[in-house]
């Protein structure tokens, strides 16, 4: 579905993507995981064209999407921070990407409002809402046209447990449907049973792909947090000498 | 409706209700009013409103443009991610910014002055439309400043410099050169030199108008000098839509080109 072929990015002298290959394939989650600062916004900004990268191609189904606006209709992009105009009520926060958007396909706005409890907001000043409730505002807005590809930037990010609960049954549905999930998250505990494709991002490069499943099996290790953790003592050892 | 449109029509609903926008609006308002209710003569009124529209306009643009880009780098993220062109967007936000401030300068200073002082009023149209002018201009820098400087200090920064250059230091370091050559022909770098300032240039332009030689200075009478009345307007205006062209320009340019 998405493939990102030799993709490099710099800012300045520091290599924020180097050589990356990816495929997020359709009907899986694809987890991304990596440090702060490793390059996995980079990445997803890159997929979304809001990074103009310096080398490679990024395919969408086989057609190139760089410089083109067109494919990020079939995007549902949900950022890292949730930050919006302050004198913008919810209503049209939401009102505004729906026009922006022009699709034909019903939306679904109403439903998911009521799912993550934010109609009590709705008429609300974006300046008057908590972190997590902006969050779910963003999660409204990337989930309303039940687009073919989610690009989820850290998503359950300070939303409170019983929300990350109905994300994630969410996210199930959808995967369920044939949809392509990229997510982005630095907490490896809550991919596992979750995501079916893994990659682990350190300064730009990808250190680590596989089916999660694959990974964890052929390791001695039980879980993914060790073997990462091995993984990073190992290139820190060998990054000393 | 054209997506830049609809991005300018929720723009017009974030600007409007934004209380600086508001404040700005109520401080020309009774700034002008004041003007004229303790002075009366509708030349030293005109001539008062123009120093606060050189001084407060291109200061309003270059902050609370800056300001705006920075505090809404996010949501301009999220709307790049629709399907969307960078330049519909670029324009959606420039015209959604530009046009509210430019609306609430004319009813603070406009609608005061054309109530008020209803025999100058071509001067008070020129005066006016400098000043939208210089919205749009300060605007224009405004987004230069916040797509290319990615730090929020340094750009606020960067926004006050131009503004001290522009409004004080500029006919500063002029005096300075003009006194350290005086013994040689400076009509001509002068002119060149004045087209540098489009405060100086939005200043020239209501001067000349006015016909208020001894207020315009050294540039302005060698401007006047050199061109006349007439033919000096239309090189003041002329040279005021190149200021506004060039930033725009490069704003947008840089817009399309730098990342998020």
């Amino acid at each position: 579905m998405i493939e990102l072929e030799s993709v490099s990015k710099s800012y300045g002298k520091t290599k924020a993507l180097d050589d990356i290959n990816l495929y997020f394939p359709k009907g899986a989650v694809t987890a991304i995981a990596g440090p702060n600062g490793s390059g996995k916004t980079t990445l997803i900004k890159s997929i979304l064209g809001l990074v103009n990268i310096d080398s490679g191609d990024i395919k969408i189904e086989g057609k190139s999407a760089l410089r083109q606006s067109e494919y990020r209709s079939r995007i549902g992009y949900m950022p890292q921070i949730a930050r919006y105009p302050e004198n913008l009520r919810v209503t049209d926060v939401i009102s505004m990407v729906k026009k922006i958007r022009n699709s034909s396909t019903q939306a679904n706005d109403e439903e998911l409002l009521d799912t993550f409890g934010l109609q009590p907001f709705t008429s609300q000043f974006m300046r008057n809402l908590s972190g997590g409730t902006r969050q779910k505002v963003g999660l409204v807005m990337a989930f309303m046209y039940q687009p073919e590809i989610y690009i989820l930037d850290e998503p359950t990010a300070g939303l409170d447990p019983v929300s990350s609960g109905k994300l994630k049954n969410l996210l199930a549905l959808e995967k369920e449907s044939g949809k392509t999930i990229i997510y982005i998250t630095h907490l490896l505990g809550e991919i596992s049973g979750f995501a079916e494709n893994f990659a682990y991002i350190i300064d730009g490069k990808i250190i680590l792909k596989d089916k999660l499943d694959a990974l964890i099996d052929n390791s001695n290790y039980d879980n993914l947090e060790q073997l990462i953790s091995k993984l990073l003592t190992n290139k820190n050892g060998n990054g000393n000498n | 409706m054209n997506t830049t449109l609809k991005i300018i029509e929720f723009e017009f609903k974030d600007v409007f209700r934004s209380r600086w926008v508001i404040l700005y609006g109520i401080f020309l308002l009774f700034s002008v009013e004041a003007l004229y209710e303790f002075s009366g003569d509708s030349s030293k009124v005109i001539i008062s409103v123009l120093s606060i529209i050189l001084l407060i306009n291109p200061l309003l643009s270059l902050v609370f443009g800056s300001l705006y880009i920075y505090y809404s780098r996010e949501f301009i993220e999220l709307l790049l991610s629709q399907p969307i062109r960078r330049s519909q967007l670029f324009f959606g936000l420039y015209f959604g910014m530009a046009v509210p401030l430019s609306l609430v300068f004319l009813v603070g200073a406009g609608l005061p002055l054309l109530i008020n002082v209803s025999e100058s009023i071509p001067v008070i149209l020129i005066m006016l439309s400098s000043g939208i002018l210089l919205i749009f201009m300060f605007t224009a820098v405004a987004f230069c400043i916040s797509t290319s400087i990615v730090d929020k200090a340094k750009g606020l920064g960067a926004a006050f410099l131009i503004w001290f250059f522009f409004a004080f230091l500029f006919d500063g370091l002029l005096l300075l050169g003009i006194s350290a050559f005086q013994d040689y022909p400076l009509e001509a770098p002068l002119i060149i030199l004045s087209f540098l300032n489009p405060i100086d240039l939005a200043r020239l332009l209501v001067m000349l108008k006015l016909d208020a030689a001894a207020l315009m200075g050294y540039t302005g009478a060698v401007f006047e000098r050199f061109f006349g009345d007439v033919m000096g307007m239309v090189m003041s205006f002329a040279m005021l839509l190149v200021w506004l062209l060039a930033p725009l320009t490069l704003a947008g340019w840089l817009f399309r080109k730098n990342d998020f």
